[in-house]
C-alpha cells in the first residue's frame, strides 16, 4: 500500500506506522522511539508559513499543498551508464548510490582506505554499528523545533554513515550521489547522512542530488557532521535537482576543540530550494569556514539559511556566499550569527554578494547577529548590483568580444566561492556546469 | 592613420567635446595637454568606445575605417590601445588569462592561429623584465590589490603584448613617482617604430622629458586651441593654462 | 501548448469568485471576472500571503492580511503594503476546462 500525504499535516502522522513496517524490517526500539517523537513535533509545528520570520522571503505553500507519497524503487530507471553520465569526471572516491532515498549497492563502489573506517549506508549501519549511531543521530540536528528536520526524522530510511576513527585520514572522499526518477506520483524523499570524524582524524564528503526526469518531488536533506578534537572535514552540497523539484536540506556541524570544517554549497536546481548550514563551534579554537553560490533563472526560488554559532572562545568563522540571479528569479541570504555567553575572542565575518542580470529578478540579504557577550569581532557585509560596465568595458578595450567578457566577468564572480574547493575534479565539473547556466542566460538574451 | 573632424560629443546632455580636429600620422607621438575638464579623457573613451559618450557630429577615420561605427572589441583589433587613467581592478580573473585571452582574440580577428600556452609564456617573460615587473604578476588577478604604479605599469605591459598601432595613454604618468615613470617611459620608448602612433594624453609636462613628442596639442573647452612643438609643453609648464584661457577669452 | 496544464473545468470558478490550485511547483490562483478567467501566482508581492484568501471586486483583488490590492488583468500593485507587482499568468479555455501556462 502506497504511503500517501496530502495537504493536512495528519496525513504524515497516519502515514508513520505503516512506513516504519514497510521500510524496516525490524526497526530499533530508540528509533522508533526518536521517530515517533519527531512527528509528535511535526504535528505540532506544521509546515512553516510567510508568518515565521525564518521563512518571511520563503513561501512553502506549494509543498504544504501539495500531495506526495513515499517513493517506490524506480531503481530500473537507473543503470551504470546513467551513473557514469551523473557522476563527477575523475574524481577517484568511494561511490554511493542512492535511488529515491534507497541505497543501491550494485552501482555503488565502496574501496579500501585506512584501517577502522566505515563507510556504509545508514540502514546497514543500524546492524552493524549500532552503538555509534545510536549515541549521535538525531543528537544534533534538533527535531523538536524544526519541521522539516522533525519529518525527516520520522520518514528518513536511508542515507550514508561515515566513521573515522581517532587519527585516521580518509584517503578517498565519500561520494555520495542521490537521484529521483521519474515516478509516477510525486515522491517525497528524506536522506539522512551521519558523519563522525573522530579526534585528529580527516574526512570529505560530498552531497550531490541529481534527477532523471524534470517532475516534481521533495528532497528533504538532513545530514549531521560530528567533529572531535583536531578534526578536519570539507562537505559538499551539490544540488542539481528538477527545475520543478523542492530541495530543503540542513548540514547541522557539531565542532569539537580546534576542529575545522569548510563546507560548500553550488545550487543550480529546484524550483524551491531552501538550504540551511549550521554550525556549533563548541569548543576552544575552532574554525567554521562557509560557502555557498546559488544561481536561480527562470522561476528558481533560493534561500540560503546560515545559523553559526559560536559557543567557545577563540573560534573563527567565514561566511561567504555569491548569488547571480536571472530572469524571475528569487534569491534570499540569511546570515545569521549567534555569540553565545563566554564566547569570547570570536572573530566571525559574512560576506554576501549579489549579481542581477534582469530587471525582475530579486533578492533578499538579511544579516542578523545575536551578541551575548563582549570582546568579539563581528562583520558582515551585502552587496547587490548588476555586471560592472566599467569592467566589461575594459576587458572589450582589450579586444575580447563582448559575451566573453561578460563570461569571464561572471566568472571572476563564481571563481570566488569555487576557489575553496580542494577536490579539483569537483570544481572543474562545477566550473563546466556553471560555464552552461552562463551559455544559457546570454543565448536567451 | 588617424583622422579626427569636427568631433562633437555629449555626456547625459552636456556637451563636453565642441568640434575637435586632430590629425596624426603613421609613427608619431602627439601630446594632448589641457586643464582639468577640458576634455581630454573624453577624446580618449570616445576613440576607445566607451558607450557612455554621445557623438552628435563629425567623424572619426582610423586607417581608413569609420571608427565610430565599430565595437570597442574591433577597433582594439583593428590595432587601437587606450592605457586607462583609471585601471579596473577584475578580482578573480588572472593577469595571464586577460592577456592570453586578449592577444588571442586579436589574433582570431586576424586570422592567426592562437598562441600557445608556452609562447606566450615566454613572450610575456619577456616583457615582464624590461618593465621590472615580478614573475608572481602573471598569476595575480587584474590589478587587484595593485599600487597605483603597478597598475601602469600593468597598462604599459598590455600595450607590449597587445602590440597596437595606435597607443592611446589616458594620464598614465599622473600620480607616478619618478622611477615609476621612468619604467613606463622607458615601455613605450622601446615601442617606439614608424608603423606605431601615439597619442599621450597628460596634464603634466614631465613625462615629456622622457618620452618626446612631436608635436603638442593643448585642448581647452572641448577643442584644440593651440599646436606646436615639444616647446609647447615647456611654455605651458612655465605659464600654467591662464594664458591659454586669456587668449582663448580674446577672441571671443 | 505543451507549456498550458489543465487546471480545473469552467464550471468550478463562479463570477467573482477565486480559487487557488497547486499546478507542478507553483501556487495558482484563478478568478473569474465579467465573463473571463484570469490566472495569477497565488502569493501576495508583500509577505507572501496567499491572495485566494481575499476578496475580488471587478478586476481588482484585495489581501485580507494587509489589504494590499492588485489589478488581475496586469499584476499591478494599486495601493501599500505592496508596491511590487504579482505575476500574471496566461490562460486559455479549451472544451470548458481551463488551462494556464507557467513562466
Amino acid at each position: 500500500m502506497a504511503i500517501e500525504f496530502n495537504n493536512k499535516v495528519e496525513s504524515y502522522v497516519n502515514g508513520l506506522p505503516e512506513f516504519q513496517k514497510t521500510y524496516f524490517k525490524e526497526i530499533p526500539s530508540w528509533l522508533s522511539d526518536i521517530k515517533n517523537e519527531a512527528i509528535k513535533s511535526f504535528s505540532k509545528l506544521g509546515f512553516p508559513t510567510p508568518l515565521d520570520e525564518d521563512w518571511r522571503f520563503t513561501n512553502l505553500a506549494p509543498i504544504s499543498r501539495n500531495s506526495f507519497q513515499i517513493a517506490s524503487n524506480g531503481i530500473s530507471e537507473v543503470n551504470k551508464e546513467s551513473i557514469d553520465k551523473f557522476s563527477i569526471p575523475s574524481l577517484d572516491c568511494h561511490k554511493l548510490i542512492f535511488v529515491n532515498g534507497r541505497y543501491v549497492s550494485d552501482l555503488s563502489d565502496i574501496k579500501s582506505d585506512a584501517d577502522g573506517i566505515v563507510i556504509k549506508s545508514l540502514k546497514e549501519a543500524l546492524n552493524s554499528d549500532k552503538d555509534l549511531v545510536e549515541k549521535h543521530l538525531g543528537k544534533y540536528a534538533e527535531y523538536k523545533n524544526d519541521a522539516f528536520i522533525s519529518l525527516n526524522t520520522a520518514y528518513f530510511e536511508d542515507g550514508v554513515f561515515v566513521y573515522v576513527p581517532k587519527s585516521k585520514i580518509a584517503e578517498k572522499p565519500v561520494y555520495v550521489l542521490n537521484i529521483s526518477t521519474n515516478e509516477e506520483a510525486q515522491s517525497l524523499v528524506n536522506p539522512r547522512n551521519l558523519v563522525i570524524v573522530e579526534d585528529n582524524a580527516e574526512v570529505k564528503v560530498v552531497e550531490h542530488y541529481v534527477s532523471t526526469a524534470q517532475n516534481v518531488y521533495l528532497s528533504n536533506v538532513v545530514t549531521e557532521f560530528v567533529l572531535g578534537e583536531n578534526a578536519n572535514a570539507e562537505h559538499y552540497m551539490l544540488e542539481l535537482e528538477s527545475k520543478k523539484a523542492f530541495n530543503i536540506s540542513t548540514l547541522r556541524i557539531q565542532q569539537k576543540r580546534s576542529s575545522n570544517i569548510k563546507s560548500h554549497s553550488i545550487l543550480l536546481g529546484g524550483a524551491i530550494v531552501r538550504n540551511n548550514v549550521h554550525p556549533v563551534l563548541n569548543g576552544e579554537g575552532c574554525n567554521s569556514d562557509i560557502f555557498g553560490l546559488y544561481l536561480p533563472k527562470d522561476r528558481q526560488h533560493m534561500d540560503n539559511f546560515m545559523r553559526v554559532e559560536h559557543a567557545s572562545p577563540h573560534c573563527d568563522s567565514r561566511q561567504f556566499y555569491n548569488g547571480i540571479l536571472d530572469d524571475k528569479a528569487r534569491g534570499v541570504f540569511h546570515g545569521r550569527i549567534v555569540v553565545h555567553e563566554g564566547a569570547m575572542l570570536t572573530d566571525a565575518k559574512q560576506t554576501n554578494r549579489n549579481l542581477l542580470l534582469s530587471d525582475t529578478a530579486q533578492i533578499d540579504t538579511k544579516p542578523q547577529l545575536e551578541i551575548y557577550n563582549y570582546d568579539v569581532k563581528c562583520t558582515h557585509g551585502a552587496t547587490i548590483g548588476q555586471m560592472d560596465d566599467e569592467a566589461i568595458f575594459y576587458l572589450k578595450s582589450r579586444g575580447i568580444p563582448n559575451k566573453e567578457a561578460r563570461r569571464i566577468m561572471l566568472q571572476s564572480f563564481t571563481n570566488e566561492t569555487l576557489e575553496s574547493m580542494s577536490l579539483e575534479p569537483v570544481r572543474e565539473s562545477m566550473e563546466n556546469l556553471i560555464l552552461e547556466w552562463f551559455e544559457e542566460s546570454f543565448a536567451n538574451k | 592613420m588617424l583622422e579626427i573632424r569636427n568631433l562633437h560629443v555629449k555626456v547625459e546632455d552636456k556637451e563636453i567635446l565642441k568640434g575637435l580636429n586632430l590629425t596624426v600620422n603613421k609613427g608619431e607621438i602627439h601630446s594632448i595637454m589641457g586643464p582639468n575638464g577640458s576634455g581630454k579623457s573624453t577624446l580618449s573613451q570616445v576613440l576607445a568606445g566607451k558607450d557612455a559618450y554621445e557623438v552628435t557630429d563629425g567623424e572619426v577615420i582610423f586607417n581608413g575605417k569609420d571608427l565610430l561605427e565599430l565595437d570597442p572589441e574591433d577597433r582594439a583589433c583593428e590595432g587601437i590601445f587606450l592605457a586607462f587613467q583609471y585601471p579596473v581592478e577584475i578580482p578573480g580573473v588572472a593577469n595571464t588569462y586577460l592577456l592570453r585571452e586578449a592577444l588571442n582574440a586579436k589574433r582570431k580577428y586576424n586570422d592567426l592561429k592562437p598562441l600557445k600556452h608556452v609562447e606566450f609564456g615566454k613572450l610575456a617573460r619577456e616583457k615582464m623584465k624590461d618593465l621590472e615587473i615580478d614573475e608572481s604578476f602573471l598569476k595575480r588577478s587584474v590589478n587587484e590589490g595593485f599600487s597605483g604604479g603597478e597598475k601602469k605599469r600593468n597598462e604599459i605591459f598590455q600595450m607590449q603584448i597587445l602590440e597596437p598601432s595606435l597607443a592611446i595613454l589616458d594620464e598614465t604618468d599622473s600620480g607616478l613617482d619618478i622611477d615609476a615613470l621612468q619604467v613606463v617611459a622607458k615601455g613605450v620608448n622601446s615601442m617606439k617604430s614608424p608603423d606605431r602612433s601615439f597619442l599621450i594624453i597628460t596634464h603634466y609636462q614631465r613625462l615629456l622629458n622622457y618620452i618626446v613628442p612631436d608635436y603638442v596639442h593643448v585642448i581647452y573647452d572641448g577643442q584644440i586651441v593651440k599646436s606646436g612643438g615639444k616647446e609647447l609643453a615647456f611654455e605651458l609648464e612655465e605659464k600654467g593654462y591662464g594664458w591659454i584661457e586669456e587668449e582663448k577669452a580674446a577672441k571671443v | 501548448m505543451s507549456d498550458f496544464h489543465k487546471v480545473a473545468p469552467t464550471s468550478e470558478i463562479e463570477e467573482g469568485e477565486i480559487k487557488s490550485f497547486i499546478v507542478e511547483s507553483e501556487i495558482v490562483a484563478v478568478c473569474k471576472v465579467d465573463g473571463e478567467y484570469y490566472a495569477f501566482k497565488d502569493e501576495c508581492s508583500h509577505q507572501t500571503l496567499p491572495l485566494s484568501d481575499g476578496d475580488i471586486q471587478g478586476e481588482i483583488v484585495t489581501c485580507c492580511y494587509h489589504g494590499a490590492e492588485f489589478n488581475v488583468k496586469t499584476g499591478e500593485a494599486l495601493c501599500l503594503p505592496a508596491t511590487d507587482p504579482i505575476e500574471i499568468f496566461e490562460v486559455k479555455i479549451e472544451n470548458d476546462e481551463i488551462f494556464v501556462k507557467l513562466g
